[in-house]
């Protein structure tokens, strides 16, 4: 009886955290319609500020504070400063977000440091209350009491006051309310701080049970994105009642099931997606537009000189034609294989990561910027098929190239296959969090799972490819030619596949998945495919990254790993597979050169890039190279025979649109 | 008063409105008669600022106010009376009137009291959410949300758009009464409504005014009735 | 009697308690244009919506061509030969005109996996979509993407894509809408010569159109189908003038 009552109390405890932790993204959720990836970076510097200013003042309480304010600033910038900028372009807001991550963590670790920190129980509060056979801490209590007394203040400012009413108004009808001369802008702004500012507040009194580290700016979003959307967005009430049901959940699942209870949580949230997507309370979260608005948004969009093809209306194409067409691919396969054997060993490593991660990046595009479906867990696939590799290479023994690569790659495909299928359950910006959640799922298994996984330490001792040719080892330079032969028939068959109808029909579903169903397409099964092909994919550069290091370790499922990517996508150029691959090359050079001069600032630089790819540049490289090329288009043959084949005149480039 | 000149406004790249140009005098009530999809919704969403128009002015007493955000053309003085009445379902009906208050500066025009005295019915519904209420009650309480702006134009999108014949006769005598104190331009596809209401007529079709004139003078006008409000 | 192209048995849809439509008993007979009109707020691009399957029906079974295809998702109707156009503009901005027509041409198929044929490669399919783009007068455009078309030429696609599968049945909803009134005759003419052999159901605001395409005209009325007639029954029947002239009107509706 004690023991549950003790477990029950800590679940509730921990559930007062988390409250306080989610209430302000349930907030900017329910009334922007945007979700803030930052969120859980801004809790991060609440709880370092808060531990700064305690440990200046001597006082906890004013510590509480100044992490508060000092989050609530950050959360002011955020949305006045950029987030604003973007008004009504959710997705870019929701990436933007992701660039706030990278900085807010790696300036927080410049003065910090990297070493986790420990959170404080101010001495008044380090107490234990007994009775009988029962002890707790009083700190537990005070949790509980403060989270329970700012849900009781938070439900009375959004249900009892008049600011709180005009939120539920922008909530309900944001058009009608600008109408009534509500000033939107500044109510959103100021509900951006306000949940800011409550982040900060449970910073540093979560910290005893949070922690205070880098790590925790991922695990706060990942935790306050499950609460919400089991919950639901919106309302105070739902807020607390998704915290308390992950609390208690994380709590007894932690005492009785001790080895899964990592997963207890995430089930829920799948459980919750797939029968109930809006949450237990609250509204719908959706930032589904208005046939109206998707057509003003769409021509908005396509007014941006970016993406319109060359249209010469001339014959098919001629020998030159072709050549031309061909001449940059050609072109960079010959200088990279030249740079193979001329290259210095250093260089050459890190020209074989570039390609391995061109691999990674041309295949997340297919999903992305072909078929509209943003991921957040696409290293999921990578890394399933790495430790595939590591497990049949360090476990097994089984050595030959030719078992060990289709073995990754089919593995993948399946993984693709099961997470494909759930996260198609839901869309949009939901279908983000599905994809962030497995990949968290998987990078979650890969840590526990010691006897197979190796658990933190990874698998170590993965040696070169073995192909088996008896006799013959593979050098640095092979693997390099090895990797480049991969990359080159992994772009030729997505290449193939872009331009295919198929791919036309799946940039279709992205442009307009509605009008695609009433014209007769299956448009789930289109993006399923696309899902599982991107995975297949990802699954090869997962392979040669495990040959690659030598060594799998659980950080290359992590969300770090998909925000990468994203960024060689965003970055590039989405939508056009060669922006990818200019993307890796630009991420991975930027990453090197960053550590030879500016060791440790590289997050702080991918993070501005980041944002200013998504605020400044909006179609990435691509176009502007691209345009640049077709400056050098050739005079076309002229054709006139077509000899019963249909005149469409010349087919045009498909790459970009 | 409020004046258009030649509007000319666009969804995306259709165009909706061809010039249209009217005018809301000080204290008139001013109908816009049309079948739907004819442009009227368009005309009201132009002037809010919702929908801007690409050419084309319109004045609030002489001040330009094309072009500016919704909410600051609400608070110039034109209240909003949208098409569906657009209540705030998660609002109580008193919520949905104080969230739009906005108070003159030297301290007259409608309060909350003065809202109550008005329509005594929302007093009794003003803990109830706003979905709760009829579809009577609820154009009230649009009606009376946009009072508690204290505007000195008010746009309404079809009041009598899905309510009984005995409740739009309320309707009209509330907009009657209106006219003491405010301009009005009202939409309509409600002919006989729009004529007991109205000082000034105009019709509205395929984004354009193809006929404005008195009412007595319209009702007289069998043809023209029949051409752009009837069927054939 | 013709025989029934397309056919609703007391169809009925409702929005939580609310009926948009209930009991519809409607029939298009065999190369039939059949008007839908009536007031806002009518039902009937929620009728669209469900007949097209965007919407489930709430109650009562559709039929094409005598199969009942009441649960079938739109791509699946489009199979079976019912295709749609929408009020507003609905097309893929972003993709060349002929990209448009093409992927509307491959919609009829029922795999579209063909991932390593070019959108190009069919022959059938590219020589119908010229000849198309040619009856539309748009040929010169192909390679435009369709944001960059006028907004005449986008209506024009939009309700090409929904002619080009050669359905059995289309529905258009609003046809010319945002069209000034110049160009919706013109308009008219094509969409006429696009669907000489294919059964139509359109609706519209537009009374010139309705009287121009009609065969016959049924009025929809707060959800239910208040009468149906060639269009010289409806333009004399009183219970329609009083519907969109007000009630009681003196004028129009007792004078007609």
């Amino acid at each position: 009886m004690e023991r549950i009552l003790t477990i029950f109390l800590i679940g509730i405890s921990f559930g007062s955290i988390l409250f306080l932790l989610s209430a302000g993204l349930s907030l900017t959720m329910g009334l922007m319609r945007i979700v803030n990836l930052a969120h859980g970076a801004i809790f991060m510097v609440g709880a370092y500020v808060g531990l700064a200013v305690t440990n200046i003042t001597g006082h906890f309480t004013i510590g509480l504070l100044g992490g508060a304010v000092a989050a609530g600033l950050v959360g002011l910038i955020m949305e006045a400063g950029f987030l604003r900028r973007l008004y009504k372009q959710e997705s870019g807001q929701v990436l933007l977000t992701i660039g706030f991550i990278y900085i807010i963590m790696n300036v927080v670790q410049w003065i910090w440091g990297a070493k986790p920190l420990s959170g404080i129980v101010p001495g008044s509060l380090s107490a234990v209350i007994g009775i009988g056979d029962f002890y707790f801490p009083v700190f537990r209590f005070f949790m509980i009491g403060f989270g329970l007394l700012m849900a009781v203040l938070l439900w009375l400012f959004q249900d009892k006051t008049k600011v709180g009413a005009t939120i539920r108004a922008g909530m309900d009808n944001r058009q009608v309310a600008t109408a009534l001369g509500i000033n939107l802008k500044r109510l959103f702004t100021a509900v951006f701080a306000l949940g800011s500012f409550v982040a900060g507040l449970c910073g540093l009194l979560g910290a005893p049970l949070m922690g205070i580290n880098l790590q925790v700016g991922w695990d706060a979003l990942l935790l306050a994105m499950i609460v919400v959307i089991v919950g639901g967005t919106g309302s105070v009430q739902g807020t607390l009642l998704g915290a308390m049901i992950i609390g208690l959940v994380d709590a007894f699942g932690k005492a009785y099931f001790p080895d899964i209870a990592y997963f207890a949580i995430y089930v829920a949230l799948i459980l919750i997606l797939l029968f109930r997507p809006s949450g237990l309370l609250g509204r719908p979260f959706s930032i589904q537009k208005t046939a109206e608005e998707m057509t003003q948004s769409v021509t908005l969009s396509a007014k941006m000189p970016l993406s319109i093809p060359a249209a010469t209306g001339l014959r098919k194409p001629g020998a030159r034609q072709r050549l031309y067409r061909l001449a940059p691919f050609i072109g960079a396969a010959c200088v990279l294989i030249m740079l193979g054997p001329l290259l210095p060993s250093f260089y050459l490593g890190m020209l074989t990561k570039v390609l391995i991660y061109a691999i990674f990046a041309i295949s997340l595009d297919l999903m992305m910027g072909y078929g509209g479906l943003t991921s957040m867990g696409h290293a999921a696939f990578l890394g399933v098929a790495g430790y595939t590799v590591g497990i049949l290479a360090v476990k097994e023994g089984i050595g030959l190239f030719w078992v060990l690569l289709p073995a990754g790659i089919v593995v993948a495909a399946l993984i693709s296959a099961i997470i494909g299928y759930i996260c198609l359950r839901v869309s949009g910006t939901y279908f983000l969090l599905v994809t962030i959640a497995f990949g968290q799922l998987l990078a979650i298994v890969a840590t526990k799972w010691y006897k197979v996984t190796g658990g933190t330490d990874g698998l170590v001792g993965i040696k070169r490819p073995d192909l088996g040719i008896p006799g013959f080892n593979l050098g640095p330079i092979g693997f390099y030619f090895l990797v480049f032969i991969a990359l080159v028939v992994c772009f030729a068959v997505l290449y193939r596949i872009v331009t295919s109808a198929y791919g036309r029909a799946l940039v279709g579903v992205r442009e307009n998945e509605p009008r695609m169903r009433s014209l007769g397409y299956n448009t789930w099964r289109l993006k399923y495919v696309a899902i599982i092909i991107s995975g297949t994919v990802a699954g090869v550069a997962g392979v040669f990254l495990a040959y690659y290091y030598g060594a799998m370790v659980p950080s290359t499922l992590a969300i770090e790993m998909s925000t990468a990517g994203m960024l060689m996508v965003i970055l590039g150029g989405p939508g056009t597979l060669f922006g990818p691959f200019i993307g890796a090359i630009v991420v991975v050079l930027g990453e090197n050169i960053s550590l030879t001069y500016v060791p440790d600032r590289w997050p702080l630089i991918l993070g501005g890039i980041f944002i200013l790819c998504v605020m400044l540049l909006r179609g990435g490289f691509a176009p502007y190279l691209s345009r640049l090329y077709q400056r050098f288009r050739p005079e076309p043959a002229r054709i006139t025979d077509l000899g019963g084949v249909p005149d469409l005149g010349e087919v045009p480039d498909l790459r970009e649109s | 008063m409020l004046e258009l000149q030649n509007v000319e406004t666009f969804y995306g790249e259709r165009q909706a409105l061809f010039g249209v140009s009217l005018a809301v005098p000080k204290g008139a009530v001013v109908g816009m008669l049309g079948r739907n999809g004819m442009g009227k919704t368009t005309i009201i969403r132009t002037i809010m600022g919702i929908n801007p128009p690409r050419r084309g002015s319109v004045r609030l007493n002489g001040r330009e106010i094309a072009g500016l955000e919704p909410d600051r053309i609400a608070r110039l003085g034109i209240g909003f009376v949208p098409q569906g009445r657009g209540i705030f379902p998660s609002l109580s009906v008193k919520e949905n009137l104080t969230i739009a208050e906005r108070r003159n500066e030297d301290g007259t025009g409608w309060t909350l009291e003065k809202v109550y005295d008005a329509f005594p019915i929302l007093k009794k519904r003003q803990r109830q959410y706003g979905n709760l209420l009829s579809g009577g009650e609820q154009q009230m309480l649009s009606i009376a949300r946009a009072l508690m702006t204290n505007p000195d134009t008010l746009l309404m999108d079809e009041p009598s758009e899905g309510l009984a014949p005995m409740v739009v006769n309320d309707i009209s005598v509330i907009i009657r009464e209106l006219k003491a104190s405010h301009s009005v331009l009202l939409a309509e596809q409600h002919m006989n409504m729009a004529l007991a209401v109205a000082d000034y007529i105009y019709i509205i079709n395929k984004g354009t005014v193809v006929h404005e004139s008195s009412p007595e003078e319209l009702s007289n006008n069998v043809d023209i009735c029949r051409r752009f409000l009837g069927v054939c | 009697m013709q025989t029934a192209v397309l056919r609703t048995e007391n169809l009925s849809k409702s929005f939580g308690g609310l009926d948009v439509l209930s009991g519809i008993t409607f029939s298009a007979g065999e190369n039939e244009n059949v008007a839908i009109i009536g007031p806002n707020g009518a039902g009937k691009t929620t009728f669209f919506n469900v007949l097209g399957g965007q919407l489930p029906a709430t109650s009562g079974r559709i039929f094409l061509v005598g199969q009942e295809v009441t649960k079938l998702p739109p791509d699946r109707r489009l199979h079976l030969g019912l295709a749609r156009s929408y009020q507003i503009n609905n097309l893929f901005f972003t993709l060349s005109l002929l990209d448009n027509m093409l992927l509307a041409l491959y919609g009829a198929e029922h795999s579209h996996l063909h991932l390593l044929r070019s959108l190009y490669g069919r022959r059938d399919y590219a020589e119908e979509a010229r000849r198309m783009l040619e009856l539309m007068e748009l040929w010169d455009k192909r390679f435009e993407i369709v944001a960059a078309l006028s907004y005449g030429d986008q209506r024009l696609v939009e309700i090409a894509l929904s002619l080009a599968t050669k359905p059995k049945v289309v529905l258009l909803d609003e046809p010319t809408a945002g069209l000034p009134t110049s160009e919706a005759l013109g308009f008219a003419a094509k969409i006429r010569r696009l669907t000489t052999d294919i059964t139509l159901v359109f609706c519209a605001h537009d009374m010139d159109l309705v009287f121009n395409l009609a065969d016959r005209i049924a009025v929809l009325y707060f959800g239910e189908i208040l009468c149906e007639g060639t269009p010289g029954e409806i333009s004399c029947n009183a219970k329609v003038q009083e519907i969109y002239l007000g009630q009681g009107s003196k004028g129009a509706a007792g004078n007609a």
